[in-house]
């Protein structure tokens, strides 16, 4: 029954704001876990230095995947490099792995 | 590439300039996912690709040029939405009420909207410049706020740098959530009030 002086409406509010702090709680807490994965895939916006970093792989042996001679200073997204060299960037990024993939782990 | 993702791309490629202008507009009100470009600032510069101190000192003074432009645009350009507002309320009265309450729970409240309730920040901006909120005591807590939003994800973005795009999703759930609590947290207030006044003396 409803209570007088407590419109229903406010209450149903009430619930609906409830709920949606606690999925996107819920959702902050599951991206989260996430972070200590360590399993970013590589993305068109990532450079080469951020991917070698975040790999552990030497920047030379990434430039070289991507035929392009090491570039220290170079902080283009590989999705620049892909539209520079007229190349899908989903070639580039499968280049990219395969060297990651192909370089011994005592190295990373 | 979604906007996030070419936001990422450019500021790899012209770092501060293009961070300083994204963080003004979005201060003034713009809905740019700047907490994601900060985190991914922060991983830039553990990698060596950005410099941290200046990425704080700089996005931090750009935060506050943002909202400052966003107070001005409340207090210069806000007479006639007065107008418009105390017709709607009813009275000038419960205008000046309301005016009060932003005067007196303003500090707190500019603080808290510029790291933990962002979203709510250009409005908060533009009704403390309404509400004649007094302009160096906005400065002063909005460059508290500001510098503590900065500092907190750029050293985020430093710590965790592998993980921007999830460090995004993180900080844009967890502050929605925020803003979700808020707003419970206000109706919940409003139905107390409510059912103590239904209530027989």
């Amino acid at each position: 029954m409803r209570k007088p002086g407590t419109p229903g409406w406010l209450r149903i509010a009430l619930a609906l704001t409830l709920a949606l702090a606690g999925v996107l709680a819920f959702r902050a807490f599951h991206f989260g876990n996430r972070v200590h994965a360590n399993d970013e895939p590589i993305r068109p916006w990532m450079t080469v230095p951020y991917i070698a970093h975040s790999r552990h792989v030497p920047q030379g042996v990434l430039w070289g995947a991507l035929g392009l001679p090491a570039h220290l200073h170079d902080h283009r997204p590989i999705g620049a490099i892909a539209r520079k060299q007229g190349r899908p960037v989903a070639d580039l990024i499968s280049s990219l792995k395969s060297a990651i993939e192909h370089e011994p782990k005592d190295s990373r | 590439m979604n906007l996030g993702e070419q936001l990422l791309g450019a500021l790899a490629m012209y770092g501060l300039p293009l961070l300083c202008a994204v963080t003004i507009v979005a201060s003034v009100g713009v809905p740019l996912p700047i907490s994601l470009l900060l985190i991914a600032a922060g991983s830039f510069a553990d990698h060596g690709e950005m410099n941290a101190p200046a990425v704080i000192a700089f996005a931090t003074l750009s935060a506050v040029a943002g909202d400052n432009l966003g107070f001005a645009i409340g207090r210069w350009g806000g007479r006639r939405l007065a107008a418009r507002i105390s017709r709607w309320m009813g009275s000038e009265e419960k205008l000046e009420h309301a005016e009060a309450r932003i005067r007196h729970w303003g500090g707190p409240g500019i603080f808290l909207t510029r790291w933990l309730i962002t979203p709510l920040g250009p409005f908060v901006n533009l009704v403390s410049g309404f509400a004649g909120y007094s302009w160096l005591r906005f400065l002063i807590w909005d460059f508290l706020g500001e510098l503590l939003w900065v500092v907190l994800y750029v050293m985020v973005g430093n710590i965790f740098s592998h993980q921007v795009e999830a460090l995004g999703s993180v900080s844009s759930s967890a502050t929605w959530a925020a803003v979700a609590l808020l707003v419970s947290f206000l109706i919940a207030w409003k139905l107390y009030q409510l059912r103590r006044r239904a209530r027989p003396a």
